[in-house]
């Protein structure tokens, strides 16, 4: 598989000054390495304030390293002139869907990104129907983005994003403030767009139920790597999430704790309806 | 005394061609010491709802008593309402905007015009309460706490109005999994020690499964279902209205039908019921 982003031992730390005007400096993220492969779907937890957000505005060169580096698609994010192109490859949406819309029309604000790096009139259209289509909105386009659910809204970011056509898509907290079915609508999206466009799709949550989506976790811990593996091997290390603030999903929580209990019970089992049907059988 | 409220309708921006109808004929009592859930989606009027409670909207039709105040009444205390309504909005955080913790605490006391010696004392419960040191925190910049802290600092510039009646618009949302699990045993712990009526807004059925007595479903503006959590949960097709199923909930519902009931709903209940349920039977 090809990488996507490789990043190697990265560190990046914000300055800042205290109240009697001193230098202060705060950890963002220190000596980071990894590699994410195109086609990855990989989730990024951690407690608030582990550098999750830090290292997803590394990603699309939006912070720089202080030290160590980080290259997109080969591209190092230290140097200006790939900035554009960078950019153009790692796609984000944020948290919040109000703060993102540009526009007062669908269309116009799915178009604000293609515009932006020059693409010519003609091809724009294409591009914003292309996407408007691929995130099920299309029937949307004449709308006001402001009149729309919250989900709705995020797919229109989510579209915005793909109007620039990127390879990586960031998402960067975008379910926190969702409905349940807003966030499903947006896992289902990005579930698509990995599987049938073959991007890679680096999900932050704080919903551990988020993470059985991915191919990979990787857990942050005060700005270092704290765990990388399989949704079902971080799970199975689950007094050391509790013990930097992350837990696993009931379900697998309850499956564990009977599996130990010496019930004959997958202690992976991690869908809820699985662990019930089993327990019906074995009670 | 109860919250009650009657034939409650609300119309955003009325008699212009952008008019919506946000609440249709609402109805609810809430009673003293209760621990009420409001769930729905996005836009079905639980905010709208809420800020009719403390006069932030303000009564147009329908009848709402809160305590001893009518809010019908042609001249209505606001003052007195609103420091007997407290108030924590969606991410509180964003409201921090003193130099000091307890300058930003002292703020709502300050307000209701108490003596300088009650406003400190009530700014050191609250912080108290809400699990902050005062030595260590107090006169620090809000802005340098961690992302829980902040969220809990601005609860307790809410709780230092000593509000009997604690309305909380998704208290939790952004928040890693411990954060959250802080901010609910801190609703616990204030419902315990000041006997406070809480409501509560959140998008998170496995919260509300596990920490509310009773629950409202708003479906467009209405309350389609007023019922204890658990009846809910096992009666109410909840996904028909864009929400989903508690984990809990679902293994228990599961269960019931080969005839095992369990009473608990928090992971460690039900497996300790499943565990004795099992009984004498060999694992």
């Amino acid at each position: 598989m090809n990488e996507a982003i490789k990043i190697t031992d990265m560190t990046y730390f914000y300055r800042g000054y205290d109240d009697s005007g001193l230098p202060v400096i705060t950890k963002g993220v220190e000596n980071v390495s990894l590699d994410i492969f195109q086609g990855e779907f990989v989730a990024l937890v951690g407690h608030n304030g582990s550098g999750k957000s830090t290292l997803a505005k590394l990603l699309n060169a939006l912070l720089l390293p202080r030290s160590g580096k980080i290259e997109v698609f080969g591209m190092d994010t230290s140097d200006k002139k790939n900035l554009f192109e960078i950019r153009k490859s790692v796609g984000m949406v944020f948290q919040n869907p109000d703060n993102q819309m540009v526009a007062s029309i669908v269309k116009e604000d799915v178009a604000f990104g293609p515009e932006n790096i020059g693409i010519p009139q003609k091809e724009i259209v294409t591009r914003v129907n292309d996407a408007l289509d691929a995130v099920g909105m299309a029937e949307y386009a004449d709308r006001s983005p402001h009149k729309l659910s919250g989900g709705q809204k995020q797919r229109i970011a989510i579209a915005g994003a793909l109007a620039i056509q990127p390879k990586v898509l960031v998402l960067d907290e975008s379910t926190a403030m969702l409905d349940p079915l807003g966030r499903r609508e947006v896992i289902e999206i990005a579930k698509k767009l990995n599987k049938e466009k073959n991007m890679t799709i680096i999900l932050i949550t704080h919903f551990m139920e988020e993470v059985l989506y991915s191919d990979r976790v990787i857990v942050l811990n005060d700005g270092e790597i704290a765990m990388n593996g399989s949704p079902k091997d971080i799970f199975r290390r689950e007094a050391e999430l509790n013990k930097i603030g992350l837990r696993v999903p009931r379900a697998v929580e309850l499956a564990r704790k009977l599996n130990s209990e010496g019930f004959e019970i997958d202690p992976d089992i991690t869908d809820e309806k699985v662990l019930g049907d089993k327990l019906c059988r074995l009670l | 005394m109860p919250v009650v409220v009657k034939n409650l309708n609300y119309t955003y921006n009325p008699k212009t061609p952008f008019a919506k109808q946000a609440l249709l004929d609402v109805n609810l009592t809430i009673n003293d010491g209760e621990f009420i859930g409001i769930i729905g989606h996005t836009g079905s009027g639980k905010s709208t709802f809420v800020q009719h409670l403390n006069g932030l909207i303000k009564l147009t039709d329908g009848e709402i008593i809160v305590n001893d105040i009518n809010l019908n009444d042609k001249k209505v205390d606001y003052l007195k309402l609103r420091s007997l309504v407290g108030m924590v909005f969606q991410y509180p955080e964003y409201q921090l905007f003193a130099d000091t913790v307890k300058a930003d605490i002292a703020f709502g006391p300050k307000n209701m015009k108490l003596p300088a010696e009650e406003v400190n004392t009530r700014v050191s419960e609250a912080l108290k309460l809400v699990g902050l040191n005062e030595e260590e925190i107090g006169e620090k910049s809000p802005f340098d706490l961690s992302g829980g802290e902040r969220r809990r600092a601005a609860i307790a510039g809410v709780l230092a109005m000593k509000p009997k009646i604690l309305v909380l618009d998704e208290p939790t949302a952004g928040l890693d999994p411990m954060g959250k699990r802080e901010i609910l045993q801190l609703m616990a712990k204030i419902r315990a020690e000041q006997n406070a009526t809480i409501i509560m807004i959140s998008h998170d059925m496995n919260e509300i499964y596990e920490n509310v007595d009773r629950v409202a479903v708003f479906v467009n503006g209405t309350i389609k279902h007023d019922m204890p959590t658990e009846e809910l949960f096992q009666k109410v097709k909840i996904e028909e209205y864009g929400l989903e199923m508690p984990a809990m909930a679902v293994i228990k519902k599961k269960l019931s039908k080969i005839g095992v009931v369990i009473n608990g709903r928090t992971v460690t209940e039900v497996f300790n019921e499943i565990v004795k349920a099992k009984g004498g039977k060999n694992v």
